[in-house]
C-alpha cells in the first residue's frame, strides 16, 4: 500500500512535469525565458528529498553499495569483463559474449552518464575500437559524425544505421532543421551539418550502446548494414523493489581551443605594411579602414562573439521497481545549455521515458514495452558567430544613438564588399525551434513449446520540428532595401514498423541449435512546409505570417518503404565450435521497379580454443577464442524518388503564374551498392579474468558504389546519382586490452585501452583520367587524398609562396596540381581508467588520434592577409618582410595581383594539410559517495557528489584552432566543467 | 499435436514472407510531376518555360540578370568602384583570377543551368504528341532564343565554351570548348529559327516573353558580334520597320514596364524587386555613395544639354564623385517599377547605323544616328565622312547604352580598340584580360576544357 502511494506521488509529479514542459514549449516561442525550465530542474531535484520520508521505512533494504548511477542498474565496467554472463544485444537476437561470432562493441550507460554531453554520440569518443567520432561544431544540438571502420562510400552515405530499442530512428542522417541556424555551419568537411536528431535523446536514459561492425553482426540488417549499426538500448526496470534516483548537474562551458586574432595595433601594422609592399598609398577609396575609421578603436571580436561562458544544467529523476512478474521504469529529464555566443538559453530538452516488462505466471508470455518522449527547444543565432571573429578590430559597431552602425566615414560597409558586416546584427536575428521526438516500441513474445517461440516487435517514431526565424529591422543593414522578414517552417516524420519473428532453439548432447526467421515492414513518411514572409512593415508583426508583404511558400512530402525477410541459423557444437549464418532479402522504395530487391548474407564461426583439452588445464587461461566472418551488406542512403524523371514546382512564380523546374538529371538504372566484409579476431582472457585481450583484423571491400557523381556544370546539374565502378577497401587492426586490478583493501583499479589502425584505399577506379575525379581521388591512396600543388614555403627572395612547377612551363596551372596529399586518420583510440578507494571514485578518459588535417593556412587561402578588411590570426605576424627572411607566411598584399594569387593557391596545395594529431583528456569525473551509515541517518540510501569535466585539455602540436573540427571559423567543441549531486532512495 | 503447431506456424510464416512485394510501391510525392506529364498540356508546358524566366532572374546579378551591365562596365571604361571591395575590384582592375567565385557561379554555373532547362524543354516539346502545334512552336521558339542569348554572351565573355545542345550528360560532361565562330553560328541559327517559330504577338500579358521581334532584335545583335553587317542591317530594319515600337521621348521612362521602346522585358521572380543594375548603381541610403559609380571619362562624353544627363544624378554628400547612374531608377522591394530590359528599339537604330556605315550607306547611317541624337536633344550630324560617322556612332553607342548589357566592353573588343582605350585608361591592363577566366573548378571536373591565356 505504502509503495503504491509513493508510486502515485511519482506519477503525479511526472504528470505535473509533463504539463509544465508542455507550457514551456509554447513559452519558448517567445524570447528565451529561463525561468520555468530551471524551476523544473529544481523541482526535480527537490522532489526526491520530499519523498525521502515516505521511503524511510524501506531504506534498510537498499544495498549500501548500490552505485547511484542515475538509476543505472546495469552492468558496470567490471561486469563486462565477466564475459560469460554478459548478453550482447545483436539487434534481432542476443548472444553470450563468450559465444559470439561477430564483431560487436559495447559502451555501457555508466560511461555515457558520467560525460556532460548533449548528444549521446559525443560520449563515444575513444570508447569502441573501430569507431571514429568527430564533433563538427560546439553549437548545442550540433552534429557528431560517426564512422564505423572507415569511409566505405567515396562521397555520400557513410552514416551507420541507428536503432533505438529496435526502432530505426527516422531520418537519423538528416539534420532536423529546414531553416538556417548556427548548428548548420559545419566545419570544412561539412558533413551532415545541422541539428542532429540524436540530440533529442537523453544520454542518461541509455542503458547501453552496441556497435555492430562486421558482416556477421550486420548482414541481418541487410541493405542498411554496410556502414555498421548502432543499437541504442534504453534503461529497463530490473529490481523488485521501488527505487527512486535523482541527479542534478550544473556547470559552464567555453571553447576548447581557438586562435587569437590580431589586436588593433597589429592589424594596423599588417594593413600598412600590405600597402607599402604594393607601393600603393592608402586612400579613403582603397583603405577606408585606415583613413576614415578610428584606428585607435579595438574590439576583441573573439571575446565579444564567442567569449561567453555557456551554462549547462541537467536534471534527472527516475523511478524503477517491479514484482516477480513485472518491472517498470519511469524517468524524467531536463537539460539545458546556453551558447558561448550569448548568455540566453539556447538548447533545452525535456524527456520522459517509461518502460515496462510483464510476464505471465507460466512464464511463456512476455511483453516488453517502452515509450520515450522528448521535446527540445533551440534558440540559436542564425549564423555561427565564430565566422565573424575575423571582423576588422576597427569596425564601428554602434552609431552615436546606440543603434547598430552600418557605415563609417560616410562609406556603407556593404560598399566594401562586407556582407553582414556588423556581427552584432546576428544577436538581433532570432531563430527558435521546437522539436518533439516520440519513440514507442512493443514486443510480445510467446513460448509455444520449450523449443519454439514467436515474437512480434512493433514500433513507431514521430519526429516533429517547428521553426521560426525572424530578421527584424534592427538586424538588417540600414543601407539595404531589404525589409524585415520571417520564416516559418515545420516538418513531421512518422515511421512505423512491424517485425514478426519465429525462434527455434534446441539443446542436444552434442550442443545447441538456434534458428530465427523474421520479416520486417517499415514505412516512413515525411511532410514539411516552409513559408517565408518578407516586406514586413513592422518588427512587431514578425510572428504573423499574414502580416508579410510577400509570402513565398513551399511544402514537401515523401514516402519511404522498406521490407525485408531475414533468417539466422546458429549451431554450437560442444560449446567449442560455433557457426552462425545470417541472411536477408530486402526491398526498398528508393530503387526503380527493376532494381528494388536484393539479397545479403553472412557466415561467421568461432572456435573456443580454451575448451580444447590441451588448454583446459592451464590455470591462468580462462578463454582463448578465434572467430571470423565473411558476408555482404548494402547501402540505400539516397533520396526518395530519385529514379523518376521529374519536374518540381518552382519556388518562385512568374508574374503570378506557377512555374516548373527540372528536379535532377535522370538516371533510372542505378542499383544497390554492395559491401563485402571480412573479419578475424583472437580473444583471450587471462589470470582469472583480470586481463582481457582482443585483437581484430578486418577488411571491407565496397564496390558498385552508389553516389552523387560530380559533373561539370555544363551538363546542367552539378551531380548525378549513379553507380560507380570504383572499389574502396577499408582494412585495419583493432586491439583492446582490459585490466582489472584485484580489489585490495578498498582500492580498486580498472583500466581499458583500445587502439585502431585503419587503412583506407581506393583500390580501383576505371577511366578516372577522363572523369570529373581525375584530381579528386588517387588510386592506391585513401579517399581523403586529392591532387594538389606541392608547397615549397615562402621564397626568401620574392617573399611569395612558391610551389613546384611540375610541367616546367613557368606558370602555376591545373597541370601543376599533381601531388597527392591525404587527410587520413592513421591511428586512434582511447584510454580509460577508473580508480576507486573507499568512498571516492575517479574516472579519467583520454582519446587520441594520429591524423593529418586542415591547418590554419586553410583560412588564409580564402582570406588573404593584408587584403581588404579582414582580421587574421596572430600567427600571420611571422610574415616575410625583406629579402632573405625565412618565414611561414608570405608578404602582405592589398591587390589581386601575383601575391594574392599565390595566396589563393594555398587551398589547392598541400600547405593547408599538416599533422593534426592530438591526445584529448575527454573526461575526468570524480565522485564521492557518502558512507551508508551517514545517508541512512538522513533517510536515504545513497548520496553522491561529483565533479565532471569534458574536453578538459588537449595535447597537440596542431597548427590551428581545434584539431577535431579543424576550422578556425567554426565553433570548436566546448570544454565543460560541471558539479553534480545524486540521491538514491 | 506439437508437430502440427510447428508445421502450420512455419507455413504461415513462409506465406507471409513471400507475399506482398508490392509493399515497397510508394505514392508519388506531391512535389513532383513526371516529365511526360508536364508536356501533355499547354498550361504545364508554359509553366516549365516560365520557370526558365523566373530562374534567369533568381540569382542576382547573374549573367543575363545585370551582371553584364555591372561587371563588364567595370571591366571597361564605364564604371568604377567607390571603395575597393572584394566583389567589384577584381573586375574593375581587370585582375580576375580563375578561382573567382562570382565568375564561377554567376557567369558560368547559372547560365549552364538555364541552358539545360532550355535543352530539356526543347527535347520534351519535340517528343510531345499531344501539345497543339501553335503553343509547341511558340515555346520552342522562346527556348531557342533564350539558349542563343546565353551562348551569345558566354562566347563574348569566355571565348571557347562548350556548346551543349541536348541533355545527354554522359557526352556533355566531356565536351571541350567550341570555337567562337561555331558558337556564334549556333546562336544565329537558333535566333533565326526562333524568329520563324515565334508569333508577332507576345504570349501572355505585357512584353515579358519574347516574340518574333525580340528574336530579330537579338539576331541583329548577334550579327554585329559575328561581324555580319549585311544581315544585321536587314534584320534591324525589319524590327524598326515593324512599327511596333517607338522611342520614348522622356528618357526617364525608357525602362518603365511596358514602355513603348522595349522589345523584351523579364519580370522578377514573384514580381518583387527591381533590377540588379539599380541595386549596384543607386545609393544604398541617404548620404552614402553607391558601390559602383560612373568613371569621370564617361560623364565627360555627354554634352551639358544632352537629355541623357537625366540618366545621371548628383548627390552633394557623395564627395569626390559627383554623379551616380540613375538610368535604372528603382531599387525598392516595395513595388516593382522596372523589369529587366533585354532589348529596346534605340539599339536597333544604332545597329543599323553601324551596318550601314559598313555597307557605305552613309546617309542612311547618319539618319539613324540622328534619330538617337534628336531624342537626346543634341545637335544632329551633318557630315557624311565615313571615319567621322564611325566615330560618332561609337560615341553614340557609348552614351546611349551606358551600363546596359556590357555593350561598351564588347564594343571595344569587337572594334579592336580594347588595348588602346583600356591600356590608356587602366594601369594594370593586359590584352589577355579581354576574355574572362574559365572557372578553376570546371577545369578540374572536365579535362577537355582549356583555360584562356593569361590565367
Amino acid at each position: 500500500m505504502k509503495r503504491n502511494l509513493r508510486l502515485w506521488g511519482c506519477y503525479a509529479f511526472i504528470q505535473k512535469a509533463t504539463k509544465d514542459f508542455l507550457c514551456v514549449q509554447t513559452l519558448a516561442q517567445a524570447p528565451a525565458h529561463p525561468g520555468p525550465g530551471l524551476a523544473i530542474g529544481v523541482i526535480m531535484f527537490l522532489m526526491p528529498l520530499a519523498m525521502s520520508h515516505t521511503a524511510h521505512a524501506r531504506q534498510q533494504h537498499q544495498a549500501a553499495d548500490r552505485v547511484a548511477g542515475s538509476g543505472d542498474t546495469s552492468r558496470t565496467m567490471k561486469d563486462t569483463l565477466l564475459l560469460e554472463e554478459v548478453q550482447i544485444n545483436a539487434g534481432y537476437y542476443t548472444v553470450k559474449d563468450r559465444e559470439r561470432t561477430g564483431s560487436i562493441g559495447r559502451v555501457d550507460g555508466k560511461t555515457i552518464a558520467r560525460q556532460p554531453v548533449g548528444n549521446p554520440l559525443a560520449a563515444l569518443h575513444g570508447q569502441v575500437p573501430g569507431v571514429e567520432v568527430t564533433q563538427q561544431s560546439g553549437v548545442p544540438g550540433g552534429n557528431v559524425v560517426l564512422r564505423i571502420r572507415g569511409q566505405n562510400s567515396m562521397l555520400n552515405g557513410n552514416d551507420p544505421l541507428y536503432i533505438i530499442d529496435g526502432v530505426p530512428l527516422s531520418a537519423a542522417q538528416n539534420p532536423l532543421n529546414q531553416l538556417n541556424n548556427a548548428a548548420g555551419e559545419g566545419a570544412i568537411s561539412n558533413i551532415g551539418a545541422g541539428i542532429s536528431p540524436l540530440s533529442l535523446l537523453n544520454p542518461a536514459d541509455i542503458q547501453s550502446i552496441e556497435v555492430l561492425k562486421d558482416a556477421d553482426a550486420t548482414a541481418i540488417y541487410g541493405s542498411r548494414g554496410a556502414n555498421g549499426v548502432i543499437l541504442i538500448t534504453t534503461k529497463k526496470g530490473v529490481e523488485e523493489r521501488l527505487a527512486v534516483n535523482a541527479g542534478f548537474r550544473t556547470g559552464l562551458s567555453t571553447p576548447a581551443r581557438s586562435m587569437d586574432m590580431l589586436s588593433g595595433p597589429q592589424y594596423l601594422t599588417m594593413r600598412k605594411e600590405a600597402f607599402a609592399n604594393d607601393g600603393i598609398e592608402p586612400s579613403s577609396t582603397n583603405a577606408p579602414d585606415l583613413m576614415l575609421w578610428d584606428t585607435t578603436r579595438y574590439t576583441d571580436f573573439k571575446d565579444l562573439l564567442i567569449g561567453q561562458g555557456a551554462r549547462y544544467n541537467d536534471a534527472q529523476l527516475s523511478i524503477s521497481g517491479g514484482s516477480a512478474r513485472s518491472s517498470y521504469l519511469i524517468s524524467g529529464s531536463y537539460h539545458d545549455e546556453s551558447t558561448v555566443f550569448d548568455a540566453e538559453v539556447a538548447h533545452r530538452r525535456y524527456g520522459l521515458h517509461s518502460q515496462a516488462t510483464l510476464r505471465n505466471g507460466a512464464n511463456n508470455l512476455r511483453v516488453n514495452s517502452s515509450f520515450t518522449v522528448s521535446s527540445a527547444s533551440n534558440a540559436l543565432p542564425v549564423r555561427d558567430l565564430t565566422r565573424y571573429i575575423k571582423t576588422s578590430p576597427f569596425l564601428r559597431l554602434y552609431n552615436d544613438d546606440g543603434s547598430l552602425a552600418w557605415e563609417n566615414g560616410g562609406i556603407p560597409y556593404r560598399n566594401l564588399g562586407l556582407q553582414n558586416a556588423n556581427p552584432l546584427a546576428f544577436r538581433n536575428q532570432e531563430y527558435d525551434a521546437t522539436q518533439l521526438n516520440i519513440i514507442g516500441q512493443n514486443t510480445v513474445s510467446y513460448l509455444l513449446t520449450q523449443e519454439l517461440s514467436v515474437l512480434v516487435n512493433t514500433g513507431f517514431n514521430v519526429v516533429r520540428n517547428d521553426e521560426h526565424s525572424r530578421n527584424p529591422s534592427t538586424s538588417i543593414d540600414a543601407f539595404s532595401s531589404t525589409r524585415p522578414s520571417a520564416s516559418f517552417s515545420n516538418s513531421r516524420t512518422v515511421g512505423w514498423m512491424v517485425e514478426p519473428q519465429v525462434n527455434y532453439h534446441v539443446q542436444r548432447p552434442w550442443g545447441e541449435l538456434s534458428a530465427l526467421l523474421g520479416a520486417t515492414w517499415q514505412h516512413q513518411g515525411m511532410e514539411s512546409t516552409s513559408n517565408n514572409g518578407s516586406n514586413y512593415s513592422s518588427d512587431l508583426l514578425l510572428g504573423s505570417l499574414s502580416a508579410a508583404g510577400n509570402i513565398s511558400a513551399r511544402n514537401n512530402a515523401n514516402e519511404y518503404r522498406y521490407q525485408g525477410t531475414y533468417a539466422r541459423l546458429n549451431v554450437n557444437v560442444r560449446r567449442r565450435y560455433i557457426f552462425n549464418i545470417t541472411g536477408r532479402r530486402d526491398g526498398s522504395s528508393r530503387f526503380g521497379p527493376e532494381n528494388r530487391f536484393a539479397n545479403f548474407a553472412a557466415a561467421g564461426a568461432a572456435w573456443l580454443i580454451s575448451e580444447e583439452a590441451f588448454l583446459r588445464q592451464v590455470p591462468w587461461i580462462s578463454l582463448v577464442k578465434l572467430r571470423g566472418s565473411f558476408g555482404v551488406t548494402g547501402n540505400d542512403q539516397i533520396g526518395d524518388y530519385q529514379y523518376v524523371d521529374r519536374w518540381t514546382p518552382g519556388y518562385s512564380s512568374y508574374v503570378g503564374l506557377s512555374t516548373l523546374l527540372p528536379a535532377a538529371l535522370y538516371n533510372p538504372s542505378y542499383n544497390w551498392e554492395r559491401n563485402r566484409k571480412l573479419d578475424v579476431a583472437l580473444e583471450g582472457r587471462l589470470l582469472n579474468e583480470s586481463i582481457g585481450v582482443s585483437v581484430n583484423y578486418f577488411r571491407n571491400v565496397s564496390d558498385n558504389q552508389l553516389m552523387l557523381y560530380t559533373l561539370p556544370i555544363q551538363t546542367g546539374f552539378a551531380s548525378i546519382l549513379r553507380n560507380m565502378p570504383a572499389t574502396v577497401i577499408n582494412k585495419g587492426w583493432e586491439v583492446q586490452i582490459n585490466y582489472d586490478l584485484p580489489v585490495r583493501s578498498g582500492f580498486r583499479w580498472s583500466s581499458a585501452v583500445n587502439l585502431s589502425i585503419p587503412r583506407n584505399t581506393l583500390a580501383d577506379f576505371p577511366d578516372q583520367a577522363s572523369s570529373s575525379y581525375r584530381s579528386r581521388f588517387v588510386v592506391g591512396k585513401s579517399l581523403s587524398t586529392d591532387l594538389r600543388y606541392r608547397y615549397l614555403g615562402v621564397d626568401p627572395g620574392s617573399g611569395m609562396y612558391h610551389y613546384v612547377d611540375a610541367d616546367g612551363d613557368g606558370e602555376y596551372t591545373v597541370a601543376d596540381a599533381v601531388f597527392p596529399a591525404s587527410r587520413d586518420t592513421y591511428l586512434f583510440g582511447g584510454f580509460s581508467n577508473t580508480v576507486s578507494y573507499r568512498q571516492f571514485e575517479l574516472g579519467i578518459t583520454f582519446d587520441f588520434k594520429k591524423q593529418d588535417g586542415y591547418n590554419y593556412m586553410y583560412g588564409m587561402g580564402s582570406t588573404i592577409p593584408g587584403y581588404r578588411y579582414s582580421n587574421q590570426p596572430v600567427i600571420v605576424l611571422q610574415r616575410w618582410q625583406q629579402p632573405g627572411d625565412i618565414a611561414p607566411v608570405q608578404k602582405f598584399t592589398t591587390v589581386t595581383g601575383e601575391v594574392y594569387r599565390r595566396g589563393t593557391l594555398l587551398n589547392s596545395s598541400d600547405a593547408v594539410i599538416s599533422d593534426a594529431s592530438f591526445i584529448r583528456c575527454r573526461n575526468v569525473s570524480l565522485a564521492y559517495s557518502f558512507p551508508a551509515t551517514l545517508t541512512q541517518r538522513a533517510g536515504i540510501s545513497g548520496l553522491r557528489l561529483m565533479v565532471q569535466g569534458q574536453n578538459l585539455f588537449t595535447v597537440t602540436g596542431y597548427k590551428g584552432a581545434d584539431p577535431e573540427n579543424q576550422d578556425l571559423y567554426v565553433l570548436p567543441p566546448l570544454k565543460t566543467f560541471v558539479l553534480g549531486i545524486e540521491i538514491t532512495i | 499435436m506439437k508437430n502440427s503447431i510447428k508445421i502450420s506456424l512455419w507455413s504461415a510464416v513462409s506465406a507471409m514472407l513471400m507475399s506482398c512485394e508490392s509493399f515497397v510501391d510508394i505514392n508519388p510525392s506531391p512535389q513532383m510531376m513526371e516529365s511526360k506529364d508536364v508536356f501533355t498540356t499547354g498550361r504545364t508546358a508554359e509553366a516549365a518555360v516560365d520557370g526558365v524566366y523566373a530562374f534567369m532572374r533568381t540569382s542576382s546579378p547573374s549573367l543575363l540578370n545585370g551582371a553584364l551591365s555591372i561587371y563588364c562596365g567595370l571591366a571597361a571604361d564605364e564604371l568604377q568602384v567607390s571603395s575597393e571591395n572584394e566583389l567589384y575590384s577584381p573586375f574593375y582592375h581587370n585582375a580576375l583570377q580563375s578561382g573567382n567565385s562570382t565568375v564561377s557561379y554567376q557567369l558560368w554555373d547559372v547560365p549552364y543551368q538555364t541552358i539545360y532547362r532550355c535543352n530539356s524543354i526543347l527535347e520534351q516539346l519535340d517528343m510531345s504528341a499531344s501539345l497543339p502545334a501553335g503553343i509547341k512552336h511558340t515555346l520552342a521558339g522562346e527556348m531557342k532564343l533564350v539558349r542563343a542569348l546565353h551562348y551569345m554572351y558566354l562566347a563574348n565573355l569566355f571565348g571557347k565554351v562548350p556548346l551543349v545542345l541536348n541533355t545527354d550528360y554522359e557526352t556533355n560532361a566531356k565536351l571541350g570548348g567550341s570555337a567562337i565562330d561555331e558558337v556564334r553560328q549556333q546562336v544565329i541559327r537558333d535566333l533565326r529559327e526562333a524568329s520563324n517559330l515565334l508569333p508577332e504577338a507576345y504570349r501572355g500579358v505585357g512584353k515579358i516573353r519574347p516574340n518574333k521581334w525580340a528574336a530579330l532584335a537579338l539576331l541583329a545583335r548577334a550579327y554585329i558580334y559575328a561581324g555580319e553587317y549585311t544581315d544585321a542591317q536587314v534584320v534591324a530594319s525589319a524590327v524598326i520597320d515593324a512599327n511596333e515600337y517607338g522611342l520614348v521621348a522622356d528618357l526617364q521612362d525608357v525602362f518603365g514596364i511596358n514602355s513603348a521602346e522595349t522589345i523584351w522585358e523579364i519580370a522578377p521572380p514573384n514580381n518583387t524587386g527591381n533590377t540588379a543594375e539599380a541595386g549596384a548603381l543607386l545609393p544604398p541610403g541617404a548620404g552614402a555613395a553607391p558601390a559602383v559609380l560612373p568613371t569621370p571619362s564617361l560623364v565627360a562624353v555627354f554634352d551639358a544639354d544632352d537629355r541623357r544627363m537625366r540618366w545621371f544624378s548628383s548627390q552633394e554628400a557623395i564627395g569626390q564623385n559627383e554623379a551616380y547612374i540613375n538610368k535604372y531608377r528603382y531599387q525598392t522591394y516595395d513595388a516593382t517599377m522596372e523589369y529587366l530590359v533585354v532589348c529596346r528599339l534605340a539599339e536597333q537604330y544604332l545597329i543599323r547605323a553601324e551596318s550601314r556605315i559598313q555597307s557605305r550607306d552613309l546617309e542612311g547611317a547618319r539618319a539613324d544616328i540622328n534619330v538617337i541624337r534628336l531624342r537626346a536633344g543634341i545637335d544632329t550630324l551633318t557630315t557624311l565622312d565615313e571615319t567621322l560617322l564611325m566615330e560618332a556612332l561609337r560615341e553614340e553607342r557609348r552614351r546611349e547604352l551606358i551600363a546596359e548589357w556590357g555593350h561598351r566592353w564588347f564594343d571595344l573588343i569587337r572594334w579592336g580598340m580594347a588595348d588602346d582605350v583600356l591600356g590608356a585608361a587602366k594601369p594594370g591592363w593586359k590584352a589577355t584580360a579581354a576574355l574572362f577566366p574559365i572557372p578553376y573548378e570546371q577545369l578540374l571536373y572536365n579535362p577537355y576544357l582549356t583555360q584562356n591565356a593569361g590565367y
